[in-house]
């Protein structure tokens, strides 16, 4: 816990930066002329009229509901196959070559093949963003579970706890402060990767908005989209830390 | 024999019982290089029951190879090790054990609930379980830090939370492996001190592993020295007849003390004078 006094000062620092973005943008739209570049005022004024519509509401929920299920479904999976894989060193081995190879294949690669066996639908693109996460956080985990103190388990074995103690009782919890790193990082993965996939095959989305818009060279419109993703990351990360520090906060802290 | 036996020697008091019986241990070990190297050579020993045994041996030597056989985290090579008689088979509440390492402690979990642990399995009435709780974190000088987690505590306390949560599951043979050999001189003065008393009134088997001299003398019964391969793993095995509480400024203290630091392998081998 560090104290609260610095705090202040440094969220006091981090509006003056960005204040000074937004000058620095407000400057240049000027110079570029409005339709080149709209300043912030503008997509502002966008932002709190759209946000009143029905229309921006849907879109908005729409990739927030896909980012989300991608997300929590693959950092689970990620979560019980990375335990899996630290604790088992026979099934970590096997596993692990696999998974350096499909770490570095961007999951829209992977695009076209799972639309001709699955179809345009929701699945795929919750399937890309998990699919992603999870990688992410099972290879996190996998190396957290094999730096839990071996003391720690001993102590659990040795007072009688069975498997099955060990893995919810012991392994999870050790494991809570990576998982968290995992997940955070691969919130602002699944963020990214939702403009890729909503362009390729949606009806509506945050991706969509941005992609169409070029049609009409909705320059503002475009910039919209790119502010509304950056809030929505924001407010999910924001909620996620939360959601961490106060239901998990004693699973954060170091012995 | 044993009619032979009563009769020659009728006057010996009746042997104390064994806790804890070696049988020829051995373990073994492969090297990176796939050559083996035999950690622990040829064990034959038993502890008395309420015996305080300490063993003393430089780092290397197989003192924790040795402890996690008798904790049942590794199996022996060779030989069978008995706990009242029967082979001892994977880790059981029976053997409680305290580690150097306070990670052994759940940082997760209150200083309390840390204790609660092992006492969950044994599925004990509520009741009971608090009272025990409490009757140990009052033993150990924790009564009023209950509800703190262990990062907040300092490295004696944790190992206070260790010797406590392990002495609440009532084990019958306590396994200590260096349990104090990381924390500050005074306090590890004021640990051994307790520790001392504690088992003595719980009366508590004890097999605790030390490479500190003073240490050993100042809580066992007996020492036994280990030596590194290639010679033979026990080197010595010696009582220690003093009173307690112990002090170490006697000239029966520094004798023993002199004693097995000529016993073990020390590279800067020098004799200690006190008086
Ligand atoms: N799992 C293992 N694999 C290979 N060698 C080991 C293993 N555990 C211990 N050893 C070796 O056995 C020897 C004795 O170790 P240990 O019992 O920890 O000694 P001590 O506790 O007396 O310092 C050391 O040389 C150590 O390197
Ligand atoms: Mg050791």
């Amino acid at each position: 816990m560090t104290s609260r006094r610095p705090l202040s000062w440094r969220w006091l620092i981090g509006l003056l930066g960005t204040l000074c973005f937004l000058l620095l943008w407000q400057i240049a739209a000027w110079l570029s002329g409005p339709s080149f570049l709209p300043g912030p005022i503008r997509v502002l004024l966008l932002f709190f009229e759209q946000i009143q519509t029905r229309e921006y509401l849907v879109t908005v929920g729409a990739s927030y509901q896909r980012v989300m299920l991608g997300w929590g479904l693959g950092s689970l999976f990620g979560l019980v196959l990375g335990i899996v894989m630290g604790r088992y060193r026979w099934f970590g081995t096997i596993i692990y070559s696999p998974m350096q190879f499909f770490r570095v294949i961007p999951a829209v690669a992977l695009v076209p093949i799972l639309v001709i066996w699955l179809g345009v639908g929701e699945t795929i693109k919750i399937l890309i963003i998990g699919y992603g996460v999870a990688l992410v956080v099972a290879i996190n985990i996998a190396e957290a579970v094999q730096r839990v103190a071996p003391a720690r388990l001993q102590a659990a074995r040795s007072m009688g706890a069975g498997p099955l103690r060990i893995f919810w009782g012991v392994l999870i919890p050790s494991v809570i402060p990576e998982a968290l790193k995992g997940m955070r990082g691969s919130l602002a993965f699944a963020f990214m990767s939702i403009v890729g996939i909503e362009t390729l095959a949606a009806q509506e989305g945050v991706g969509q908005m941005i992609w169409s818009a070029r049609v009409l060279h909705q320059t503002d419109v475009a910039l919209l989209g790119v502010l509304t993703l950056g809030l929505m990351g924001v407010l999910a990360d924001t909620v996620v830390r939360l959601a961490f520090r106060i239901f998990g906060y004693r699973f954060m802290l170091r012995g | 024999m044993s009619a032979m036996a009563a009769k020659h020697l009728p006057s010996i008091p009746e042997a104390r019982e064994t806790a804890l019986e070696f049988v020829n241990i051995g373990k073994e070990y492969q090297r990176h290089t796939k050559e083996k190297v035999k950690v622990v050579r040829e064990v034959n020993l038993k502890l008395e029951r309420g015996g305080f045994l300490c063993v003393l041996g430089p780092s290397g030597c197989g003192k924790t190879t040795l402890m996690n056989m008798v904790a049942g985290f590794e199996e022996p090579s060779e030989g069978e090790i008995r706990m009242n008689g029967k082979a001892i088979k994977g880790p059981g509440p029976e053997r409680g054990v305290v580690f150097q390492s306070d990670t052994a402690l759940f940082p997760w979990l209150t200083v309390e609930e840390n204790i609660a642990y092992g006492l969950k399995m044994k599925r004990l009435p509520k009741a009971e379980m608090k009272e025990r709780i409490h009757y140990w974190m009052k033993q150990v000088g924790l009564e009023q830090h209950g509800a703190k987690f262990p990062g907040e505590l300092s490295g004696g306390m944790k190992q206070r939370v260790q010797i406590a949560r392990v002495l609440a599951g009532d084990p019958e043979i306590l396994l200590m492996d260096e349990p104090f050999a990381a924390l500050d001189a005074q306090t590890r003065t004021y640990l051994q001190q307790e520790l001392s008393a504690l088992c003595r009134k719980a009366g508590k088997t004890v097999l605790f592993i030390t490479h500190d001299i003073q240490e050993a003398l100042l809580l066992a019964d007996r020492v036994i020295v280990m030596a590194r391969a290639p010679e033979p793993n026990i080197k010595a095995d010696l009582p220690v007849d003093l009173p307690y509480p112990r002090e170490r400024m006697t000239e029966p203290f520094a004798n023993l003390y002199n004693r097995l630091l000529d016993e073990i392998d020390n590279p800067f081998k020098a004799s200690v004078h006190v008086l």
